[in-house]
């Protein structure tokens, strides 16, 4: 039987939820579970993917560094929207270096969650 | 394949609407049914606003004509109706 396909789709900044940590949570199961995931980051959920976050002076575990880790539970699908970045004035030497990130269109994130099985947000 | 985006929130629709395509479905719950009342964009082909939660919020009788009325047999329905249902938030 043919796994399902899973998009997770990050629309928050970190640290005011835990919506970015449980979302990479249950990215990390499905992985486990060999479902085709696609994480996407749009709108606000972009700044989870800033470079040098330091949440420890909050008192907050630092779950950025799992960004990058992605790609080694072979979820290697990672879309961000090139619209939020222009938006929020981001460059991509402001975001962690994961050399799977893909700069896409809305357009392009569109048709990803029409065509996966299930789509998730938090 | 198309989907139901379900939103409960009225500033989620504005975040939602550029993945959204003329063959999904919008359904407004909760707080997000005041845009059935503000809102007569047609954004898709099939707009629907939850009875229960504008009857709730005393805005039942300010519904625009591009938002269907259902219940929540019809709200279960929907999500069996289309491919998918997907809960923005």
């Amino acid at each position: 039987m043919m796994s399902k396909s899973i998009c997770i789709v990050f629309n928050k900044a970190p640290y005011g939820s835990q919506a970015g940590r449980e979302l990479l949570d249950i990215a990390l199961m499905a992985a486990a579970f060999e479902m085709p995931i696609t994480a996407i980051f749009i709108g606000q959920g972009v700044y989870q993917l800033l470079n040098n976050q330091q949440p420890d002076i909050l008192n907050i575990k630092n779950h950025s560094a799992t960004f990058k880790a992605l790609p080694l539970y072979d979820i290697e699908q990672i879309l961000v929207d090139q619209n939020a970045l222009h938006q929020f004035n981001l460059k991509q030497d402001d975001l962690l270096e994961i050399d799977e990130l893909q700069f896409s269109s809305t357009d392009d994130i569109k048709t990803r969650i029409a065509n996966s099985d299930f789509v998730l947000t938090l | 394949m198309s989907s139901l985006f379900i939103i409960n929130n009225p500033h989620k629709l504005i975040e939602a609407l550029p993945f959204i395509s003329k063959d999904d479905g919008i359904l407004l719950i909760e707080d997000a049914v005041v845009l059935a009342t503000n809102d007569s964009d047609s954004h898709c082909n099939n707009q629907y606003a939850l009875e229960e939660d504008l009857i709730a919020r005393g805005q039942i009788n300010k519904i625009h004509t591009g938002w269907e009325l259902i219940d929540y047999p019809q709200f279960v329905e929907l999500t069996l109706t289309f491919d998918k249902p997907i809960t923005w938030v």
